[in-house]
Parts: C-alpha cells; structure tokens; sequence
C-alpha cells in the first residue's frame, strides 16, 4: 500500500508537468508569442517586463524559466490589468472560489446523501419523487438557467437577497444552490442505488435479527457502504463544480478565479490563463488522491492496488 | 408436563405479489418446549425459511402477511407485539443464524463490534464492558485467541470461523431459542460436524432449546429430537426423530428415506420421488403430494389431508396412512445418532 | 384423467416474438415520449432553417426591425424581439439548429475517438492499456471546461487564417468539444473489450481457426454496437452542455449566430433589470435548453436500461 501510495504522490509532479507542457503549447505556442505579436490587448510595457524576467526572447527559454518563477509563487504579470500581478489577482479570487466551492460541495453531499437515504428507505413516497426530480433537473438543465432563474425569482421579483454583493455566507447560499446542484443529483443517484443494493444485504437481516431498530440498521449498517460510492465521485464532483463556478459566478457577478479565468480567456491573457490552469489542475489532482487515499481507508476490504488493479 | 416454549397453531403466511397471492407457509402446527431441538426438514421452496423468519417477524410486512394462526413464545402472540417488543425479543430472546456466513456479517465493521452490538442493546452495559462479554462469547464458540480476534474483519475469517462468530453473537445475550437455518450447508462437511457438535454443547451447557432448519436427513438424525417434515407449504409429519426414522409414515418421508443411497449394497440407480416440487403459485388440488405419491387414490385429489395423530405423539398429514418397509436404509443413521446421544450423555456426566 | 393436466409443471414452449433489444428500446416509455418531444423539436428547427438563416424577414435570425424592439411576446412576435427587433422565435430556432448540429458533430468526433482509445486499451493490453488508461484518469480528474477552452485559444486563430472567421468558429467549438468528451465511452469499450476477450466463444472461435480479423469484425464488433450506441447517444447532451456553456461565457459561438447558450448570455441583463424585466429573452432559449437536454437525457437512459440490465435497480 505504501509502495503504491509512494508512486501516485510521484506521479503528481509527472503529471503536472504534462499539464503545464500541454497548456503552454495550446497558450503561448500555438497562437503564437505574445512577445512578437502586435496586438492591441496586451500592454507594451508589462510585456517588456515579462520579456526581461522570464528570458523570453526565445519561447524555448521561457518555458524553461517560467516553472521556476511559478514555484516561487510569481506568475508574473497579467496581460490585461496592467497594474495587477497575476499572484495578486490569484490571491484575491481564489479564497472566494474555494469558499464558494466548499459551500456546494457540502450543500450537495448532505443534501443528495439525505435525500438519497429516504427516498431508498421509503420506496415510493414523496422523498422517492423529490430524488427523482432533482436528478433529472440537475442532470440536465445548466447551471446558468438554474443561476439565473434563481436570480431572477429571488433578487429581482422578490427582493430577499441582494446581487453581486459577497460579503458575508448569506451572499453564498443562492450561488451554492446553483452550483450543488449538479453533484447534488449525481449524489443523491448514487446514494440512493447503493442504500437499495444494501438493504437486501444479508447482513441487514441479521442485524434486524439481533434486536436493532430499522432506523439503526439504516444509520449504522447501511450508510457506511451508501457513501463508499458518494465518496469516489467527490473527485469529479469537485472538477464539476469547478466547471459550474465559471458559470455561476458570471452570473452572480462575484468576484471568484472563475469569472477572472473566463475574462482572461475571452482577452487572451495568457499569464492568467497559465496560472488558473496549473492551479486547478492541481487542486484537482491532489484532492483525487486524496479521496483515493481515504477511500482504501474507509473500506477495510480493499487495499489500494487491488483498487487500482481492478 | 412442561410447558411449551415456542407454539405456533395454524400459521398461514401469504406474500402479495404483482402476479397474485401466494402462500408459502400454510396451516403450520410446531410445538418446540424448553431444552430440545426440532429439527424442521423439506426441500428448497418447501417453506422453512419463511417459517423461521415469520416467528422473528423479519419479512416486511408488505409484502408479507400473516393471514391466520399464532406464533405463541412463552404464551405472548408474536405477530401481535408491537415493532418495539419485537425488537426487545429478537436477539434475546430468540436468536437466530442463517445460512450464509459470508454476507451474513457486514463487512466493514471489525467482528468484536458486530457481536458487541447485540450485547449493548440488550444488556446496556458500555463498549468495553460489551468487547469483553463478546470475547467469552468468542471463546464459548472454541475461537482461539479470541482477544485478538475481536479486531478482526469477516474477510479475513474462514467460513467456519465465520459461521462461530455468527452462532458466539447469536448467543451472547443467552437466548431461550436459537433459531438456525441451514447453518452448516455452506460449509465443508468436517466444519459442519464440528459447528454441530458445537451446538449440541451449547445446547447442553444452556439448556437452550434450537429449530434447526435443514434438508439433510443425516444432520436430522444425530441432532433432533424432533422432527417435523414439510412439503409445498403444509407440515406433513411430525414426530419424536427415533419414531420418524423407525416407521415414516406419510408418503414424502418415505419416498425421502428410499431414496437415501445405501452404502455397502449393490444399487443400479438411486431411488428418487417421481417429479417435481410445485411452485407456490401452481399448487396442486388436494394434497399438494398426491401426483408424486405412489399410492394416491380419488380422495387425495379432492380433500387435503389434516395434519392428525395417526400414532401417538406421531402426527401426519396423509389420507391413507401406510407401514414403510425400508427401515434399514436408514438404519446407519439411526445408530450413528444412538452413538451421539450415548457421547453426549457421557460428556455431560463428566 | 391424470392430475398432471391440471398442473402447469412445464411451462416451455418458445416466446411469441423474440425479445431483441431493439424491441425493448421501442417499448420503453422513456425513449418514446423522449423520441417524439425530441423529433417535434428537431422537426420544427430544421424545417423552419429556410426562413431562419436568413437576414431579413419574421423569422429571419438576424432580422433587425428598428421599431420592434424589446417587444413582449405577442402575435407576431411569439416569442418576443430582443433589443434590435429580431425574432426570438427565429434566433431560438436557428439557435436549436446549430446547437443540436454541433452537439451531434461533437458526439461522433467523440465516439470515434473514444472507440478507438477504448479497442486499442482493451485489445492491446499491457503498458499500452495501463498508459491510456492512466491518461484517461487524470483527464478525468480535470474540467472538460478547462480543455475546452485551452483548445480553443490555442487553435482558433490559426483556423480563422485558412478558413473565415465564422466557419473556423463553428468547427474549432465542436473539434474542441469532441476532444474532451470520448473519456467515458473509452473507458466503457475497454471494459467491454475485456470482458469479451476473455469469453469462451472467442476462445472457441479462435480455435476453429478464425483469424483476428474476422473475430473482431464478427464476434466483438456486434457486442459493442449496444453500448456504443447508448454513450454515443449520452454525449449528444452533454456535447450541448458544453457549448451552451461557452457561449453562456461569451467564449463561444461568435455574433450574430445564435445558440441557446448565447442567446441566455445577451437575455440575461435584460431579464434581470429591476426597472423592466424583458423575462422572455432569458426563459425561451433556457426553457428549450432544458427540454432538450431532458429528452436526450431520457432517451439515453431509456437506451441504457434496456442494453444493461444490471442496471435495471438504478433506473431513477
């Protein structure tokens, strides 16, 4: 197990650096230096600066000497705010993403692994309908039709929450909405094919047999194995959430790494770019082998290559 | 006269299905007292397993129902307690273990927990307290280095140790009923003498009375003093087990008996009972055994037979009862059980 | 007369019709009230494309009436205008037609893409499976957003100097969409083209002498047709997704060609001013993203349930 836990933690910077070989190529490479191109968007002088810095004379060279500018925390400057420094502008959005990130996530989990439970326990009833229908509405209608008609029912027609205000975590909840939903309907899919699958286990029988109330079978045999499932797809859920912030922070206006990633997307602003990729990626990456890690821990049955072998 | 421990009169159970009704448990009389072991014989599909988890009243109740008849533990109707005395009765004061080992035990929870779960609910002594009872339990099954074990998870237990830890759990917290379907089937045959010998002790040393749910005639023999057959729903014979296996006398039993294969005899085919077990949605008019039985005449077709006395304490469900003449193919068994018996008496002197 | 008449032991006898999938797939509630919404929808939007992929008329998708503007749904104007008096009938129309076109495209970029990775993983084995596999993993683990995008910036341009600039807008959204999109029909083939290999019949066939060629055509090829059928199918909306999602973010399709993704970008402040609410800039292209979306999802499901059994408990 360690062996194997040894070799992903050093597959993490391989994979890094693929990444990054990948984005600087699609970024910088193929559409050509910004160095040498004259285009109206980005500043003369901020380019200069970078030029200077990071050896950019050649493109080979830059790609060289941006990695170690990276890892010491400096992304160098923005393309399009001139005054800002990359790092700053990261500094800024990305506590506000992750928090707004950490919000769905948790709305998701608690809400699709509860709403799973019972609509699995009392087949037919009304939680039964309720899973049903968020699956289907956060499966298929897009977080920005979703974004928008809650923005649209309940800060313009009824006033209760404010826009584009991100103060406090009640500035949170309509945009967590929007973006848990999507995981929410995967995780209450999930949770509710395991709690079934479970419940005609034979072990459940014999807990009922020794005296257990239904609801502590439920709660102490049941759930355990409900969430094991819930618990690997929190990796994508975490890059589907990602992917819904892009959007959901457009429309609420908040000022995350997501709607700056989006701008300097549309305003070619290749340092920007960079650094919001390589900083996903490895969030991302770190947070699937963390899951992976935890669940090897959880399910006593399987040891890590197996899972990997598997 | 003693009075019984467990009494079920006329239990009839009846599933709802989307295809119809149908009843696997029909009209079922079983008198267990304290300290002895029914045995409860019949082929898969026959309705033993529906019977056992009726009396625990664990077939959720759609779609199962009782339609008729009393499940009477020491004189209290079981399908009438509420859901809550039910729960204070299963695991205390019937235990029950079942066939499959392997998935009976959840497999994410170390066994010591598993077994310390029923102690602290019924007992409501604290964890270590329960570990404790639990690692006697352990030992009380002839687990070795029972402390170390209480960490264990089930996947790393064999099958036999498996089946230990399900009987150390069921009677950790001293039931006055053990209820055990099939509990060796799925087991190797030298771990199944060993898990049944372990019950006999049990048995012995708590004065605990068991229904031993089975298909084998030979596990019948050395470990029942009971013995009742069922066949497509209906008991069809119940008798003292040294009666039952001296003069069958309902036509399945013996059928049964003939076609135990005889060792030490020349034999060119095995014996069998012509056809094949109904399915509970097409039970046939009459007694449900007649176009299997080698003997069946107009009334068989027209009226099914009631379980009646037809010797004393010697009950069958058959219209025209009958003498067997293949005594000796069951002969072996018999003394094999007497050898048994004379053992354990000597144990217990001892 | 003998008792065995009356009872049905033997209930043999071969079925009326035999049961193949294509029969369940018809019979499946989901797929037809999926299917008919679907067809209705992809009727209207094609068959209307003559009078919408024009610049000038009622339903022309760039029809500027300097007059009409912002005018609430009515009469003529069933859906309403947006701020240069164009239809919104005609904008969602179009619109339907390009995002559903470039959600197909997309999907059979992608399904080629992803039967190929998924026969070479799962035929070749070894370092060559382990590697794409592994691949397949981490790509996982990202934002098919993130690809998305990267693809674009990086080969937008480029395209744009060979062909024009709308045309190069068009086929780099569903070339970028179908790169990312092939993961999981990848993974699904592999698992397939394991499964299968390992089968006695292949064995058997292999041991008549069939060569390589005609078992893979004959034998393995058949068995896959299912599942790639029902991924295949499961990418079309999340194809759609994406790209609705771009152009939601003004990265996608390119002015004046509608989508609904693009149509619920320029709808959005409209919808939300708090003076007046021109609601149906932004209800119109949203609600038939999401019937769309529904549908396709339905029917995917439906086509999954009746090609994988096992999976009849996870029917929702």
């Amino acid at each position: 197990m360690r062996r194997y836990l040894a070799f992903r933690i050093l597959q993490l910077p391989l994979i890094l650096a693929a990444i990054y070989l990948l984005t600087f190529f699609l970024t910088w490479v193929v559409p050509g230096s910004p160095f040498d191109k004259d285009d109206k968007v980005s500043d003369k002088l901020a380019m200069k600066l970078m030029a200077q810095r990071f050896h950019a004379d050649q493109w080979q060279s830059f790609l060289a000497y941006y990695p170690l500018r990276i890892v010491r925390g400096d992304f160098g400057q923005s393309m399009q705010y001139s005054d800002w420094s990359v790092t700053d502008i990261v500094k800024s959005a990305l506590p506000i993403s992750m928090a707004l990130g950490l919000f769905a996530l948790s709305i998701a989990t608690v809400a699709g692994v509860g709403i799973g439970v019972l609509a699995a326990v009392k087949r037919g009833g009304i939680w039964d309908f309720l899973s049903l229908t968020i699956a289907l509405v956060g499966i298929s209608v897009p977080s920005f039709v979703v974004a928008s008609a809650l923005l649209l029912f309940f800060c313009v027609r009824h006033p209760w929450f404010a826009i584009s205000r991100c103060e406090s975590i009640a500035d949170l909840i309509l945009p967590g909405i929007a973006l848990a939903l999507l995981p929410m309907a995967y995780i209450t899919r999930l949770t509710r094919v395991a709690m079934l699958d479970v419940l005609s286990s034979d072990f459940v029988r014999t807990a009922r047999a020794k005296g257990l109330s239904r609801a502590a079978v439920i709660w102490k045999h049941c759930l355990k194995h409900a969430l094991l499932p819930v618990f690997t797809y929190l990796g994508p859920a975490a890059a589907a959430t990602l992917t819904g912030s892009f959007v959901v922070e457009t429309v609420f206006n908040i000022p995350g790494l997501g709607q700056h990633f989006v701008n300097s997307v549309r305003n070619k602003d290749q340092t920007l770019i960079l650094a919001v990729v390589m900083i996903y990626s490895t969030l991302l990456l770190v947070l699937n082998l963390l899951v992976d890690i935890g669940y090897s821990l959880l399910d006593p049955r399987i040891s890590v290559q197996e899972k990997a072998a598997s | 006269m003693q009075k019984p421990l467990l009494e079920i009169r006329n239990l009839t159970v009846a599933f709802e299905t989307d295809a119809g009704r149908i009843v696997p448990v029909r009209d079922l009389s079983l008198t267990i007292f304290p300290a002895q072991t029914v045995a409860l014989v019949g082929e898969s599909g026959c309705g033993k397993s529906v019977t056992a988890l009726s009396i625990m009243r664990l077939i959720p109740q759609p779609p199962a129902r009782i339609l008729s008849g009393q499940v009477l533990f020491d004189g209290r109707d079981l399908p009438a307690l509420s859901e809550k005395q039910m729960q204070g009765i299963r695991g205390r004061e019937i235990a029950m273990i079942f066939q499959e080992p392997t998935t009976s035990l959840n497999p994410v929870y170390a066994i010591g927990e598993q077994i310390a779960e029923a102690i602290r609910l019924h007992q409501g002594v604290g964890r270590r307290a329960a570990l404790a009872i639990a690692e006697r339990s352990l030992a009380d099954v002839g687990i070795a280095d029972p402390h170390g074990r209480l960490r264990e998870y089930p996947h790393q237990l064999s099958g036999g140790m498996r089946q230990r830890v399900m009987i150390a759990t069921a009677l950790s917290c001293r039931p006055r009923l053990l209820i055990a379907d099939e509990p060796t089937t799925a087991l190797d045959v030298t771990i199944q003498a060993q898990i049944l010998e372990l019950l006999r002790k049990l048995r012995r040393d708590r004065g605990m009375a068991i229904l031993l749910i089975t298909h084998d005639l030979g596990v019948v023999a050395e470990n029942a003093d009971v013995v009742g057959v069922m066949y497509a729903s209906r008991m069809v014979e119940f008798a003292a087990v040294e009666d039952l296996f001296d003069r069958p006398l309902h036509p399945y039993t013996q059928g049964l008996f003939r076609s135990v294969p005889k060792l030490g005899r020349k034999m060119q085919r095995l014996e069998t009972i012509a056809g094949t077990v109904p399915c509970p949605s097409c039970f046939p008019s009459g007694c449900k055994f007649h176009p299997r039985c080698g003997r069946t005449r107009e009334l068989c077709s027209e009226t099914e037979p009631d379980l009646r006395e037809a010797s004393p304490n010697h009950w069958a469900a058959c219209h025209f009862v009958e003498n067997y003449s293949g005594a000796a193919a069951v002969a072996p068994m018999l003394a094999h059980r007497r050898e048994i018996v004379a053992g354990d008496r000597e144990e217990t002197a001892a | 007369m003998s008792t065995a008449d009356a009872i049905p032991f033997d209930v043999s006898g071969p079925p009326a019709r035999p049961d193949t999938a294509w029969r369940r797939v018809l019979r499946s509630r989901r797929v037809a009230v999926g299917g008919i919404i679907l067809g209705v929808l992809l009727a209207a939007c094609l068959l209307t494309l003559p009078w919408t992929l024009r610049r000038e008329g009622a339903l022309a998708f760039d029809g500027q009436v300097i007059g009409k503007s912002y005018v609430a749904p009515r009469g003529d104007a069933p859906f309403g205008t947006d701020i240069l008096g164009r239809s919104v009938l005609g904008r969602c129309l179009l619109g339907g037609s390009i995002s559903l076109s470039i959600g197909v495209a997309a999907a059979m970029l992608s399904t080629v893409l992803g039967v190929g990775v998924g026969l070479l993983a799962g035929y070749r084995g070894g370092w060559v499976d382990a590697l794409l596999m592994r691949g397949v993993d981490v790509l996982y683990g990202l934002p098919y957003i993130l690809l998305i995008l990267l693809f674009k910036i990086a080969f937008e341009d480029p395209l744009a100097a060979a062909l024009n600039a709308r045309a190069a807008n068009l086929v780099i959204l569903f070339l970028s969409i179908g790169a990312v999109s092939w993961l999981t029909m990848a993974r699904v083939v592999r698992g397939q083209v394991l499964s299968l290999r390992s089968q006695p019949f292949i064995e058997a066939a292999r041991a008549i002498g069939l060569g390589n060629a005609r078992i893979f055509f004959h034998h393995l090829l058949p068995n896959l047709v299912g599942p790639i059928t029902v991924y295949a199918t499961l990418i079309v909306p999340s194809a759609i997704l994406q790209e609705s999602f771009l152009s939601f973010l003004g990265v996608g399709i390119r002015e004046p060609l509608p989508t609904w993704g693009a149509l619920a970008r320029d709808g959005l402040s409209p919808a939300l001013s708090p003076i007046i609410s021109r609601w149906w800039l932004l209800t119109f292209p949203c609600a038939l993203l999401a019937l769309t979306l529904l549908c396709l999802n339905f029917v995917g499901d439906g086509l999954r349930d009746v090609f994988d059994p096992k999976r009849e408990a996870a029917k929702i």
